[in-house]
Parts: C-alpha cells; structure tokens; sequence
C-alpha cells in the first residue's frame, strides 16, 4: 500500500519554471494546495547566481529565492530531496523514489536538465556541474590552487572568471573556442582575449577524453595536476519515466509542448529547460536552457494550469557575459548577413536574414539591449531603420520609439 | 481599481519638452548618482520630414509596466512589485548584476553603476512620503512631465502610446 496525498496543484521541480508556476498559481489561486517536489535538499536556489557565490561577491543567504517562512505563509507544501520516479496519467498521480504517491488534478513537469558527462568524468572524484549548491560549495570546499574546467559555454566562462578572482588558477579546456555559439569568431577572440589577459589559460582544439589518473588531467601532451574539474559541457533535458511515451517528446529530446505550454497529456504540463520551445529567430523547436525564459514558460503554463488563459511566444535565446568588467551581449542567431553599428561606447553588430533583425551582438555599451531584442521579436526590417534615418546614429532607444511607430500606424491602418 | 491597477506614474507630454535637461539634473541629484546610471533619459530623435531635418525630444524614464517583463526575467528576485504602490522596485543587496532585466526593458530604464548593481526609477519614494512630487516632475520647466494617476500601462500599450505621441502626422507639430 502507497500513501496516498490529495494535491490539486503538483509541480516537479523548484527552479525558474517551477517557483515562478507555484508563485503565479498561489497568487491567483489563495486557496488550492500546491505542492512543490524539489529533487535538491536545500531551499530553491539561483543557479545564475552561483559563479557570484564562488567568486565571493554574494553570501550563501543571498541565493536562495525562498525561505521556510515564504513557504509557510504561503501554504506551500514544499518536499526537498524528493524524485518523482513515475508519472501515471491514468489515475492522475506521480510516485516519489520513497515510494509515496502524490496524486494531482493539474500537473507540471519542471525537472530541468542535468549536465552532459562524459563516462571518463563521472569515474573520477572531485568532478562539479556548476547547478546547485552542492556544486559551488564542492568547487569552493576543493578549488585551492587550480581547477580545470571542460566547456567553453556561458556557464564555463561565467565559472572561470569567478575562479580567477578567487586568485585560483584556471584552465579552460575547449573543443573549438571560447562561446563558439554565442558569439561571433572576432568576438569570441575578443572575449579570449580578455580571458587570457587576465590569468585564465585556454586550451582549444582539444578533446575531453584526457583523465590519465586522479589527481591529473591531460592538457594538450601535458599532464597537469588538479584540485577540481568543473564540467561545463552543456545541459540535457532531465525528467522522470514518461509513461512508455503517452507523454510525448520533441526530435531534440525536450518534452514537447503547445503554446499553451501543454505536453500531448491533457492537464500534464511542462515548462523550463526540460522543454523544447520555438525559438524565434530560427522557427526550430530546441531546448533552451535559460533563466529568464524558464520563469516565462513557467508563469504561461500556471495561468493555463488554473484554468485561465496565457499563451507563450516563443523563445529569444540571449545571454549576458560578463568578462572582467566588460559586458558582452548576444541575442538571436548568429547565421546571415551581418550588419555593424556604432554603438556609445562599444560596438553593436546586427544578423539579418531577408532584410529582417534576427540577431544582435554588443560589446561595451549594452544599454540598448533590450531595444534590440524588441525588433527581434517583432521581425524588424532593417529598411524601416534605414528609411527613418536611423542607421547612421545607431541609437538603439531612438529606433525603438520610431519603430513602436510603424506598428501603430500599421495596425491604425488595418484595422 | 485596486492599487494593482491604479498607480501615479510619470506622464510626458512630448511636445511640451525644451530638451533642457533639468530632469536629468534633477533625478541625478535627488538620488545621488554618480557619471553612470541616468534614471530619466531625455531621448533626442532627428529624422528627414518632407525634405526637413526635424529634432524632437522627450524624457523617458521606467514605465513601471503592469506585464514588468524584468519582474520575470531577474534570477535572483532583487525587482518586486510593491504591494503597496505597486511600483516595480529593485533591491540592490539581492541584484548579482547579470543584466539579465537589460534585455527584457525594451525601453531602457535598467541602469548599472560603478558597483554593477543594477539602479533604475524608484518614483522618488522619499519624496512621495513627505507628498513631494518626483524630483524629475518637480524640476521640469516646460510642465511637460505630469505625476498623476491613471489606469498602469503594460508594456505594448505603452510603446503604443508612445507611438501615438511621435506620430509624424501629428498636425501640432505640423
């Protein structure tokens, strides 16, 4: 016999998607039970705030986004260390690896992904994702003189700048190069640059299949002794045993989803970076691993779990780097032609792809960045901002405001 | 109207703006800014009408949106929506500075300073609790910036409104 406990509202997961689903459905719905599983045992944290806890800027307290006394005023009945082991759709209940059963009315996977590990890595001891706490606090409890990371990711780069300013040696060992597919080759030798100016030791071209023995890693010909590795190879969607298939995945893996942020279950949803949604600049289904588009897919597929309606448009894939005090930004695709502005103080530089905006880079001054990422989504042509004079002066808010136009006198047109 | 729908906000009037910056001098000083962060922005535009250059300017500063789309994109929860007034509000201990709320603004009003902390409008809440005014409104010659009530924009009705104000068939700016 299982235990059996009434849940109309169950969430699977407490990162972005998931606090912000449970935040969404207690304050629209102050009544309904909520309860949340969390597979960490610790309260629900910010990843993206973890290289800002290991640098040192930030304290433990600082990253965790709830606290019990949240969580109590707001009935939430949250179970830490807990791993949903099956999902039955039948009788509309998930059972927990302790072997309870949780029953719900509305459900949302929002398990998230976990980090790709090579089978090299995972024999070796001292090896950390950079996701939770247990990871920073395993690189902070073991970095003393060099870590070596694997990856040359958002995550990889975020990490090494951290580590160095903690005064730790560091050695990035890549495939390619340094943000192969955030950036542009220029930029991202820029960003390499940077890097190494600073202390950080890159080393490209170069395999992951090089762990000799314990203590030491093969770099290049060289073995090189380690205090910790931290695997930044990228994430892949992680969610429990989907029923043989009833609830159905996209071509990459992802659980796959409507609009609405539904799975092919009715009343089962997903929503972060264990589904796959549409990213806007290319129209393909992906897994996007991101912060602030798993808060939104979170909030849509809460307002649709109670009942109400909320559509999600699409991803942007953007990300912020932060690389020793200068800030790199990307956003959209990186394939097409492309176009360079002058920004204030940095550089702006445009993809288009049949004379419409479908990505952006900035270095520097990154004000206008969400300008830019407004005509991303709106498929700006590059002529409306030619047309209007605005090219030449490369002021990212102007071109808002006068864009904002043409839309208005287009819809006052059509309407 | 609950306070989550009604929210005094600075209101512009495009044409009344003398491009004189006293705003900017205004809010700098109230908050003690240094070179950086400019929480109001008078935005200057200049475009060919009819074969004229035409320059027109307005001060922008945050919306503090009904659908905040920084509210959703911060990862480490520093902005919040008061419950009382209801205006979007950072707190800059929780900001980690990853600029994440930069490119969910489309209109800018995020801004970082020296310490990488994130600082953006606050609506004067000093001010507002000794019933002053926003010093921004209080220091701007030409009245083209209004403090009052009305119903709380989200962000597309606001672009929208904008719009409307720049429109170039505007027959008050001929």
């Amino acid at each position: 016999m299982t235990e059996t406990a009434k849940a109309r509202y169950l969430i699977l997961g407490a990162g972005a998607a998931g606090i912000s689903a449970a935040e969404k459905i207690r304050e629209r719905r102050k009544e309904a039970e909520l309860t949340v599983v969390s597979r960490e045992n610790n309260m629900p944290i910010s990843p993206v705030a973890l290289p800002e806890y290991i640098e040192g800027s930030i304290s433990k307290d600082e990253l965790f986004l709830w606290d019990r006394s949240y969580v109590e005023e707001n009935g939430i009945e949250l179970m830490l260390n807990s791993e949903a082991i099956r999902i039955d759709h039948r009788d509309n209940s998930v059972i927990l690896a302790n072997g309870k059963s949780l029953s719900f009315e509305r459900l949302l996977i929002a398990t998230g992904a976990k980090p790709i590990l090579t089978p090299d890595l995972l024999r070796k001891d001292r090896v950390f994702a950079l996701r939770t706490l247990e990871d920073a606090e395993g690189i902070i409890r073991c970095a003393k003189e060099r870590v070596i990371i694997y990856g040359a990711g958002a995550i990889a780069i975020k990490a090494a700048v951290a580590l160095r300013r903690r005064g730790v040696e560091v050695i990035v060992i890549c495939r390619s190069r340094v943000l192969r597919r955030l950036f542009d080759d220029d930029l991202c030798g820029e960003i390499n640059c940077q890097l190494v100016a600073n202390g950080v030791k890159i080393v490209g071209s170069c395999e992951f299949n090089s762990c000799s023995s314990d203590k030491k890693a093969l770099v290049g010909d060289e073995e090189v002794s380690y205090d910790c590795i931290v695997a930044a190879m990228g994430v892949k969607p992680s969610f429990p045993p989907l029923n043989n298939g009833a609830i159905g995945l996209g071509r990459t893996g992802g659980i796959a989803v409507d609009d609405c942020m539904q799975t092919t279950v009715p009343g089962i949803y997903a929503a972060g970076d264990c589904v796959e949604t549409l990213d806007i600049t290319t129209g393909k289904r992906g897994v996007m691993a991101l912060w602030p588009p798993a808060a939104e897919e979170g909030k849509v597929a809460a307002i649709n779990m109670i009942g109400e309606s909320a559509t999600y448009a699409g991803t942007l894939p953007s990300n912020v780097i932060e690389v020793f005090g200068n800030s790199f930004v990307t956003m959209g695709s990186l394939t097409g032609h492309k176009l360079n502005l002058p920004g204030r103080d940095g550089s702006i530089r445009l993809t288009t792809r049949g004379g419409k905006i479908v990505g952006c880079q900035m270095v520097g001054d990154v004000e206008g960045a969400g300008a830019f990422a407004s005509f991303i989504r709106n498929q700006t042509r590059v002529s409306d901002l030619k047309r209007l004079g605005i090219l030449p002066y490369g002021k990212a808010l102007q071109a808002d405001l006068l864009l904002s136009q043409i839309r208005a006198r287009k819809n006052a047109a059509s309407q | 109207m609950t306070a989550e729908n009604k929210l005094p906000v600075v209101h512009v009037d495009i044409d009344r703006c003398i491009e004189c910056y006293a705003c900017e001098v205004a809010c700098k000083l109230e908050h003690s800014l240094d070179t950086g962060p400019r929480l109001i922005r008078v935005i200057r535009l200049e475009r060919v009408v009819n074969g004229r250059i035409q320059r027109i300017s307005a001060p922008m500063a945050c919306a503090h949106c009904s659908d905040a789309p920084c509210i959703t994109a911060c990862p480490s929860k520093a902005l919040k929506r008061d419950s009382r007034t209801g205006s979007v509000m950072v707190d800059q201990d929780r900001c980690i500075g990853c600029k994440m709320c930069l490119i969910a603004c489309p209109f800018g009003a995020p801004q970082f300073g020296a310490k990488g902390k994130m600082v953006k409008c606050d609506l004067c809440q000093r001010r507002l609790a000794k019933n002053e005014k926003p010093a921004c409104v209080s220091a701007c010659t030409a009245e083209a910036l209004k403090f009052e009530t009305t119903e709380r924009s989200s962000t597309v009705v606001r672009g929208i409104r904008l719009a409307q104000a720049w429109s170039i068939e505007d027959s008050k700016r001929g």
